[in-house]
C-alpha cells in the first residue's frame, strides 16, 4: 500500500466506500435511470481513486466525490452516450414500485416531476433538499456562486409545487404564468452571470 | 447583479402572484396570500418525499459489482 502521505488511519478506500450509498443516490436523481446510474458512480470511483493523493484528510469526501459524480455525468451527458432526460420505460419502472405511505403523495409522480425540471435545478434540489447540503456546500459541489444556488432551489421548488399540487396526483399542469415567470428569471441569470 | 436579480425576481413575483402579497419568493416559511397557502401545505409532503426518494437508494444493498471494483483497485494499488 502507498498511499502516500495520508496520515496514519486514514483509510481513503474505507472512506471512499463508506459514501457509496450516497453517491448512487445523487446520480440516481440526476440521471433518473438506476442502471446509468451504477455505471456513473463507478466511472467516479475510478476517478476518485485516480485522484486519491489530492483528497485532503478531513474534509468531507462525500462532497468530494459528488464533485467528481458531476464532472462525469456532464461529460457523458455532454458525449451524449446518455442523456439527462425523462426516460418513459425507466418511469414505468418506478411507477410500478411500492408507493409511500399515507400522505398522499405518488413517489411516482415526485420522480416524473423532478425529472421535468431542468438538469441545474434538479441538481439543486437533490443536494439540498435531498442530500441535505447546505447552500454553501451545494454551491461549492455546482460551483456557483451559493446565491444561483439558493435561487435554483427557490425555482425548482416552485416548480415541483406547480407539477404537483394543481390537478391532484395524476396531472402535470404547468401554467403558461410560471413557464413565462421562469422563462424571465432564466434569462435575468444569463445576464448576471454572462 | 445578484442583488438586483433577487429584487427583480421578488417584484416579478408580486406581479405574477396577483397581489397575493408574498415578499421573498425565495422564502417559502413566509406563507401569505391563497397561492402561499397552497404551497405551504404542498410543501412539506414533497419535501419529505424527496428526501426518502434519496434515503431509499442511500439504504439499499450496494450490488455485488461494486464490491468486485474495490477488489481491482485494491490490487492496483498493491501494485503500484
Amino acid at each position: 500500500m502507498t498511499a502516500a502521505k495520508a496520515p496514519p488511519g486514514f483509510d481513503f478506500r474505507a472512506e471512499m466506500t463508506r459514501v457509496l450509498p450516497h453517491l448512487r443516490a445523487f446520480a440516481r436523481g440526476l440521471c433518473g435511470r438506476p442502471d446509468y446510474a451504477d455505471d456513473l458512480v463507478q466511472e467516479a470511483m475510478l476517478k476518485a481513486w485516480a485522484a486519491r493523493e489530492s483528497f485532503q484528510p478531513g474534509t468531507s469526501m462525500r462532497s468530494w466525490t459528488f464533485v467528481i459524480l458531476r464532472n462525469v455525468y456532464l461529460s457523458e451527458a455532454r458525449r451524449n452516450r446518455f442523456r439527462g432526460e425523462y426516460d418513459p420505460d425507466a418511469a414505468e419502472k418506478l411507477l410500478s414500485q411500492p408507493a409511500g405511505q399515507e400522505d398522499g403523495l405518488h413517489m411516482g409522480d415526485l420522480r416524473s416531476a423532478m425529472m421535468r425540471l431542468s438538469p441545474e435545478r434538479r441538481e439543486a434540489l437533490l443536494l439540498v433538499g435531498a442530500g441535505g447540503f447546505s447552500y454553501e456546500e451545494a454551491a461549492d459541489i455546482a460551483q456557483c456562486a451559493v446565491g444561483t444556488m439558493k435561487s435554483r432551489v427557490a425555482r425548482a421548488r416552485r416548480s415541483l409545487e406547480d407539477m404537483l399540487s394543481d390537478d391532484g396526483q395524476s396531472g402535470f399542469k404547468s401554467k403558461t404564468q410560471s413557464v413565462s415567470h421562469t422563462e424571465i428569471l432564466d434569462e435575468l441569470d444569463r445576464v448576471a452571470n454572462g | 447583479m445578484e442583488a438586483f436579480r433577487q429584487i427583480v425576481e421578488s417584484q416579478l413575483d408580486n406581479l405574477l402572484n396577483r397581489g397575493s402579497n408574498r415578499d421573498m419568493s425565495s422564502n417559502p416559511e413566509s406563507p401569505r396570500g391563497k397561492a402561499a397557502e397552497r404551497k405551504a401545505r404542498a410543501k412539506p409532503v414533497w419535501a419529505e418525499g424527496l428526501r426518502r426518494m434519496y434515503d431509499e437508494v442511500v439504504e439499499e444493498q450496494l450490488p455485488d459489482d461494486f464490491a468486485e471494483l474495490l477488489k481491482k483497485l485494491d490490487q492496483t494499488s498493491d501494485r503500484s
